[in-house]
């Protein structure tokens, strides 16, 4: 067998023209000008797709999405249309071996694009409050106790919520925008945030000390906003700042507010500017300041703090072991909470369980019960980071995080709330989650996890498809096209005197071939799920919640499918979590050319044992996330 | 040099400290502001968009003339103020909009989106081309409301307004903020000096990483330039007005800020009244209010509704009276904010006519069929703009599709702006200020027939959607002898013919059928095309 596969390896390797160097970029251009540039060309292109502007290979390069789409036509034969000639077997075999030289045959571990990024609103949040060392929300009691959504800060009130990008988070580059109106609000924030200093000893100390000379106050403060070392002249601009607002009779405190101010407002503290090379240097590793920047917001989504910037600025994270030393520092800090909150709110989409769409209906007990579900998952994450568990936790577990509500809600017999007995019952009692192993199969991980189940269902009733979905995208990495813009018949079927069951409506789609192709995929896994209600309470009256992959294996209970996924699907589910964490990392979506780095990161995933901290470390010392390059986007 | 706005000193006259508003209190203020003789109110425009299509035969007017035409259930809330509205059929998307994500940019877009997300490059929207034509002459070049969230799947649904760099315009949804961005410290005016000599820091920061920044970057910090630049030069401008003073307020008002509020109709309310206080006091001529975006999965509680907005618009799928009725409860709800803001507007006087006879508002969805996501004879309406020349109390079906487009032009060019070329628009919609007296009957021309050839039916007749609110996907197309032939296929093929482009027009079909009685039913369409 084996050498059959051989001999004929050879003779491939001999006799097909896949030896022959790569197609240069002109000769697509020849097939282009041929075939397609008579529609596709000036202002107003076939499709917007004006193929006379791309005229150099690096300009290819950067069009990859483009490319893509021309690769997928030209080999699925839809273009040229209908009426024109297609291209000749030649012409396509050379432009699928450019395609593939260019695109695919990628080996070679690269920068990728850095374009330049705004803070996000809540890093923006963040970064202000941990400068200023005030606080701008409200803190969550340390008992817990919350059971009303805290009313927006400022910061929230003021600025719109950053729409998430092509990377699928918030903190993707190439949507962190910023208008006019934005900055007039972000004058007022920073206006705000600086008189909160006032009430806050600890924020007086922090940002004047003891001095009284702005200028001692205005250079520590310029250095911590710009996470980096500040010449003279640019503490000077600043200072000036204060000087005209004396000449104009404004008292030494305000005028060192003002400056503080333009501080808040300045390009250099709402972007995180990296600088470049004049040396005609494509790639380069960044300063040590700036891979503090990247760290902290990654891991904190937050500016760095003192320590961090400080080694940065002394140029001390060049050696690995030094920089695993701070990351391990920056893993145990309470800040880690925003990693969860972020990158895990928005990767697995927990953070929709508290939408103000859901929680504005105002009910109280909704309100309680979201805000449960919400924390139970954020907490879950961070447990997940900071005790460095294996990414398949996030699926399966045998430790949650639980309070009265949850507890009642699951069905856990013999929760035990740590809340005074006196207050128990009340309805304005504290209801804390704490950690609490259990060794139920069915319950664990976010698959089943109640915030899950309500964010993948209808206002009163389940959505096997939604869950379905959710799992090939969120955990499997390999989310569903869209439906085709025809759907086939499925009110066909009716069954007289009886409405069908959920399964007998789903199995419909299996019946029919265009619909098949995906949903043979989403329907089991939702289905397999039907035993969580609406709200995730675990349900047994009539629910069959059996099923059977399309790769083959069988299941009868959430618990064996949970099994399933982590035993069978490891490779995509390390996969899709390798993607995921580098694209919010690196704060842009994934290209083509990432697939080595992504396969490099995922071996060591692997070798590491599955550990988050293997991923965050080899993510933090991979070459994207240390180095920049001038690309154009 | 000065540019003189319209207003400005009504604007003035209510800000400054502790200034506030109470909106029922327009009427009262009006009077107190009077006009200089020979000034022109300028022209504004008002977008009130919902997401998610309609249930067609709820929605499709009937009539025998422009003005002889029977209310719709959904539009017959504006029944009340029919001389100030103008309904318009047969407008039909040229260039994309037909699908959830592609339709909400094809709303003012004349065309659809690129992509689901919104790192792509979007087509430059109406509004905001006019924006940056007139908005330099008030306080806020646009105002961009919405009372929905982030379709996050597909960001690009959530968003009608798109900058000339094809950028998502942020919006507002929460009135106080609204208000305060015009009449408290948030404006511009508030603290100039100090944000001024701010301001000059920051741009000396930001001409620095010019210098300095790849070129990769310079895009970005062009932008935060342009919109400081923008602020100076609001702040000089604003200065210059104040020494004009045309307008002196005889009364002084109590002014309130509006209150938070959970409910959700409250809050619409008051973003709307918002809307129309910018319009009033001159703030901003153009402002887009996206109420439900492209694929709102809002859930109307506070109308007993438990389902999802994009479920019960999928009313042929979800099969069933109740769903068809809620959806409808849906779309009447958004008309009703229509009037209500169309009847705001006519409330208050402004240079001795109605603030609504200045405003050209548009409302609707840029989808038609909720379920089958066509775009064809767009769901739009017209009210107010009577001194931008558009005539209304009439119905406007235009005998031969439209490219939606056109309307678009047809608002930006009342208000001096050139949309001809943007997208699909290939020039000015017709009829809008004028009788057109088109011939809104079809004529029967006699060869309404149909011939079994086979086992297949060959037939042409006027295309009509069913009554039955059970079984929404039955077509019924009328014959010259006045008989009927039932179509009744799968959703899959009734959608993939988009039966839904033919309805109210004449089809030639060809099917396989069968015989009910001395019915014919045809299953499957074959062929279909417009007749002649």
């Amino acid at each position: 067998m084996r050498d059959t596969c051989f001999t004929l390896l050879s003779i491939v390797l001999l006799w097909t023209p896949l030896l022959a160097a790569a197609p240069k970029f002109t000769e697509i251009t020849q097939i282009l000008q041929q075939n397609c540039v008579s529609c596709h060309k000036g202002e107003k292109p076939a499709g917007k797709l004006n193929l006379t502007a791309i005229t150099t290979q690096d300009q290819a390069l950067r069009t990859d999405d483009i490319w893509e789409r021309v690769h997928e036509v030209l080999r699925g034969g839809t273009m040229p249309p209908k009426d024109n000639e297609p291209l000749s077997k030649e012409e396509l075999a050379t432009f699928e071996h450019w395609y593939e030289e260019s695109f695919l045959n990628v080996t070679e571990i690269v920068v990728g694009a850095s374009p330049l990024r705004r803070l996000t609103r809540r890093e923006y949040q963040n970064s202000i409050e941990d400068l200023l060392n005030i606080k701008l929300h409200q803190e969550l009691a340390k008992d817990g106790f919350r059971f009303m959504k805290p009313p927006p800060t400022i910061v929230e009130k003021l600025l719109p919520q950053d729409p998430p990008g092509g990377s699928g988070f918030r903190n993707d580059a190439l949507v962190l925008n910023l208008d006019q109106t934005a900055i007039i609000k972000m004058l007022q924030i920073a206006r705000y945030s600086v008189d909160q200093i006032d009430s806050f000893k600890a924020a007086q100390q922090q940002v004047y000390g003891n001095s009284t000379d702005p200028l001692t106050i205005l250079h520590p403060f310029i250095t911590r906003a710009f996470r980096r070392e500040v010449a003279q002249q640019e503490v000077d601009k600043y200072h000036q700042i204060y000087l005209k607002s004396r000449t104009e009779g404004v008292s030494h405190e305000n005028s060192v507010k003002n400056a503080l101010v333009a501080v808040l407002t300045s390009p250099h503290f709402l972007y995180r500017f990296e600088q470049t090379t004049t040396n005609g240097m494509h790639r380069y590793r960044i300063t040590d300041s700036e891979l503090a920047t990247r760290l902290s917001y990654f891991l904190w989504s937050s500016s760095p703090d003192d320590d961090l910037l400080a080694k940065g600025m002394r140029g001390v994270l060049g050696k690995r072991e030094q920089l695993e030393v701070e990351v391990d520092r920056l893993l145990r800090s309470p800040n880690l909470i925003e990693f969860a909150r972020n990158f895990g709110g928005q990767w697995l989409g927990f953070h929709e369980v508290i939408s103000d769409q859901v929680i504005s209906t105002g009910n109280n007990n909704v309100v309680k019960q979201r805000l449960a579900m919400y924390d139970e998952a954020l907490m879950y994450f961070e447990y997940l980071v900071r005790e460095n568990r294996s990414i398949f936790e996030v699926i399966d577990s045998r430790e949650s995080y639980v309070n009265q509500m949850l507890a009642g809600l699951y069905g856990i017999k013999g929760f035990e709330s740590p809340v005074q007995t006196r207050l128990r019952g009340r309805e304005d009692a504290p209801d804390p989650l704490i950690r609490w192993p259990h060794s139920d199969p069915n319950r664990g991980g976010y698959l089943t996890m109640a915030a899950s189940m309500a964010i993948t269902s209808a206002p009163q009733r389940t959505s096997p498809i939604r869950r379905g979905v959710w799992v090939l995208d969120k955990i499997l990495g390999t989310p569903v096209p869209e439906p085709p813009a025809v759907v086939p018949p499925l009110e066909d079927v009716r069954i007289p005197g009886r409405t069908l069951t959920v399964r007998e409506q789903i199995e419909l789609h299996t019946a029919n071939e265009s619909c098949r192709s995906c949903h043979k995929h989403i329907d089991p896994l939702g289905l397999g799920l039907e035993n969580f209600g609406p709200l995730g309470r675990f349900r047994t009256n009539d629910i069959d919640a059996t099923g059977t992959l399309p790769t083959g294996q069988s299941f009868t209970t959430p618990a064996e499918l949970k099994t399933i996924l982590v035993s069978q699907y490891s490779s995509e589910i390390r996969r899709n979590i390798t993607e995921r964490m580098l694209a919010y990392a690196l704060g842009r979506r994934l290209r083509y050319y990432d697939k080595p780095v992504i396969d490099d990161l995922v071996k060591q995933l692997e070798d590491g044992g599955d550990h988050f901290h293997v991923l965050i470390k080899s993510i933090v010392n991979s070459i994207p996330f240390q180095h920049r390059h001038n690309l154009t986007e | 040099m000065m540019k003189q706005s319209y207003l400005i000193n009504r604007r003035q006259a209510l800000r400054g400290s502790g200034v506030a508003l109470a909106l029922p209190l327009l009427d009262i203020m009006s009077p107190a502001v009077q006009a200089k003789s020979g000034d022109k109110p300028p022209i504004r425009l008002g977008v009130l968009y919902k997401g998610n299509g309609v249930h067609p035969p709820s929605w499709d007017i009937s009539g025998t003339s422009e003005t002889e035409f029977e209310f719709s259930p959904l539009v017959k809330p504006l029944e009340p103020i029919k001389e100030d509205v103008l309904f318009l059929s047969n407008l039909d998307h040229m260039q994309g909009g037909w699908s959830h994500h592609s339709c909400a940019v094809a709303f003012l877009g004349a065309t659809g989106a690129n992509g689901r997300s919104l790192d792509r490059q979007q087509p430059e929207t109406i509004d905001q081309l006019i924006a940056r034509k007139v908005g330099n002459e008030t306080a806020l070049a646009s105002l961009e409301l919405t009372c929905d969230g982030i379709f996050l799947p597909e960001p690009v649904t959530s968003y009608i307004s798109y900058d000339q760099h094809g950028r998502a315009v942020p919006r507002e949804s929460d009135p106080q903020i609204v208000f305060d961005r015009m009449f408290r410290g948030l404006s511009i005016e508030g603290g100039k000096y100090r944000n001024l000599s701010i301001l000059d820091a920051v741009r000396e920061d930001a001409n620095d990483l010019k210098r300095k920044g790849s070129t990769a970057d310079l895009r970005k910090i062009e932008a935060y330039l342009d919109a400081v630049r923008q602020i100076e030069r609001q702040i000089d401008e604003l200065n210059d007005k104040s020494a004009d003073e045309k307008y002196i307020p005889t009364t002084e008002p109590e002014l309130l800020r509006p209150v938070v509020s959970d409910s959700f109709p409250t809050r619409v309310k008051a973003l709307l009244d918002m809307m129309v206080l910018a319009f009033w006091t001159d703030t901003t001529r153009v402002s887009s209010f996206l109420m439900a975006n492209s694929s709102s999965r809002i859930v109307f509680d506070f109308l007993g509704i438990n389902e999802e907005h994009h479920y019960l618009s999928h009313f042929v799928r979800n099969a069933g009276t109740k769903y068809i009725t809620h959806f409808n409860m849906i779309t009447q709800w958004h008309v009703e904010q229509f009037k209500y803001l169309a009847q705001r507007l006519a409330s208050i006087e402004e240079a001795g006519q109605r603030l609504l006879d200045n405003t050209m508002l548009l409302f609707g969805s840029s989808m038609k069929h909720g379920d089958y996501h066509s775009g064809r004879d767009l769901p739009v309406i017209l009210a107010g703009g009577k001194n931008a020349g558009i005539k209304t109390g009439r119905w406007l079906k235009y005998p031969d599709s439209q490219p939606y487009g056109n309307l678009l032009a047809g608002l930006a060019g009342r208000m001096g702006v050139n949309a001809t070329g943007h997208g699909s628009i290939t020039g000015s919609l017709e009829g809008l200020d004028r009788t057109m007296n088109y011939n809104f009957g079809i004529t029967d021309t006699g060869r309404w027939v149909a011939q079994a050839n086979g086992n297949k039916l060959e037939f042409s007749g006027l295309v009509r959607p069913t009554t039955d609110l059970e079984r929404t996907n039955v077509y019924f197309i009328r014959l010259s002898d006045g008989t009927d032939v039932k179509l009744d296929a799968s959703f899959g093929n009734l959608n993939g013919k988009r039966i839904d482009h033919y309805v109210g027009r004449v089809a030639k079909i060809t099917g396989p059928f069968r015989k009910d009685g001395a019915q014919y039913v045809v299953t499957n369409i074959d062929t279909i095309e417009q007749a002649k």
